[in-house]
């Protein structure tokens, strides 16, 4: 059957809203309430005085880019506290039970019967990867503290269509996941080839050593805490070290096949 | 939809708060319609008025042209409407609306509610996706970086969502209607 965008179009539960709504009185007391207060207001104090007298420039794409700058600044102080660079593998016993509480939170959603393919540790954070039979990968981000775990995020993504060269990897990119709050995280998972023996991510300056077993790869770290979205994912350098020893170092991007 | 343009290029500076103005007069209605289509309908100004709230206190993240302006405050939003709702996945639903308007033709009808409840089984994930360009009419480096994904996951997710929704279609016995599909004679 096909689908036009005139049928999904009536399907919209906005279609009705009007167009000048911005008109009515509730959008101009909006407006008014917020732009009462002077801008900016809680930008951490380093930061404010830059801001003094700001004019911005429409169209100076410079103006922009700095402003993201700003918004990326990696903090792992601010979220995860006690996150690490460098994961701990996991026990048997510690994959079992992790492994476990990931299958049952996500198969209790959408029954898929994942396997578990990895599991690590990033001080008191567990983070697992299951693969799905349809190809599917589905993580979990627990903290391990809590007597019966407490999910702090996860999400979907896959399938994975190509197998990766023997120096090379596949991947979904990097996602983002968070708690349903303030806590954010970045996650990238994926597929190693049979020559690849270490993965470290350049995080604004920190190495963030990657997990690599049987094939498979993750990492993740905290995200700024904010409601302010920087404008697309992160996109960070992976240097990629071989069994023979040699490294290379390509953007996670490049690695890019298949992001559902 | 909505066409959005470049917000006025105009020679000199601007000051943040008239640029903001503008962004809030183009905007507002395309928040208000974001929030509506994954929250209660009633609640939308609200969300929207958080959103441009934190907009204003993030001044300097805005971006200067209008199409992105538009999808950084759908990516507050969107952050804004995660949190009401606990979603521990990073998925929101997108609903449909209470009554379809569509014409008076029988077949029309059906068609509309094969495809309304096709879209109540659709993965969230997948739902997101198609909202964001069929209702949100975002581009697709834009419906990225509500998303926070990069623009060649999200082309490939649309393009796994539309086979998705193809497919609940395809295996969805013939309309019976049992939605609450209000036939709108003479309006089309």
């Amino acid at each position: 059957m096909m689908i036009s965008t005139t049928d999904l179009s009536r399907l919209d539960p906005a279609r009705a809203i009007p167009d000048d709504l911005v008109n009515e009185p509730r959008a101009r007391a909006t407006l008014a309430e917020i732009t009462s207060t002077p801008p900016v207001q809680d930008l951490p104090t380093q930061r404010r005085g830059s801001r003094t007298g700001l004019r911005l420039a429409a169209g100076i794409a410079a103006a922009s880019i700095g402003a993201l700058a700003l918004t990326q600044v990696f903090s792992p102080s601010s979220a995860y506290a006690s996150w690490t660079a460098v994961p701990r593998p996991a026990s048997a016993a510690e994959s079992a039970r992790w492994g476990s509480w990931c299958q049952q939170m996500h198969n209790d959603a959408t029954p898929r019967g994942y396997q578990v393919r990895l599991v690590e540790l990033r001080g008191p954070y567990a983070y697992v990867v299951l693969g799905g039979s349809d190809g599917y990968e589905a993580t979990c981000l627990i903290t391990q503290e809590k007597a019966d775990g407490n999910h702090e995020a996860g999400g979907f993504s896959g399938p994975l269509p190509q197998q990766p060269t023997s120096e090379g990897l596949v991947t979904n990119s990097v996602r983002e996941v968070n708690d349903g709050g303030s806590k954010s995280a970045f996650e990238v998972t994926g597929r190693a080839g049979a020559d690849v023996a270490a993965l470290v991510f350049d995080i604004d300056g920190t190495e963030v050593k990657a997990t690599l077993d049987n094939g498979h790869f993750a990492a993740w770290w905290p995200a700024p805490a904010s409601l302010f979205p920087k404008w697309g994912p992160p996109n960070p350098n992976v240097t990629i070290t071989l069994t023979d020893g040699t490294s290379y170092t390509q953007r996670i991007q490049a690695f890019d096949v298949s992001p559902l | 939809m909505k066409h959005v343009r470049g917000l006025r290029h105009e020679p000199g500076v601007r000051e943040p708060r008239e640029l903001f103005v503008e962004v809030f007069e183009a905007t507002y209605v395309d928040v208000v319609r974001f929030a509506a289509r994954r929250i209660d309908p009633g609640r939308a100004e609200d969300i929207a008025a958080e959103a441009f709230a934190v907009a204003w206190r993030r001044l300097d993240a805005l971006p200067l042209e209008l199409g992105q302006a538009r999808a950084w405050l759908f990516g507050i939003a969107r952050k804004l409407l995660l949190a009401h709702h606990r979603q521990a996945n990073g998925m929101l639903l997108v609903q449909l609306a209470d009554e379809v308007g569509v014409d008076g033709h029988q077949e029309s009808v059906a068609g509309i509610a094969d495809l309304a409840a096709a879209w109540q089984r659709l993965q969230p994930v997948h739902q997101e996706s198609i909202s964001l360009t069929a209702w949100d009419g975002l581009t697709g480096a834009e419906a990225a970086a509500v998303l926070g994904i990069s623009p060649v996951a999200y082309r490939i997710r649309l393009t796994r969502a539309r086979k998705a929704l193809r497919a609940l279609l395809d295996s969805t016995p013939p309309a019976t209607l049992n939605r609450r599909a209000t036939a709108r004679e003479g309006t089309q």
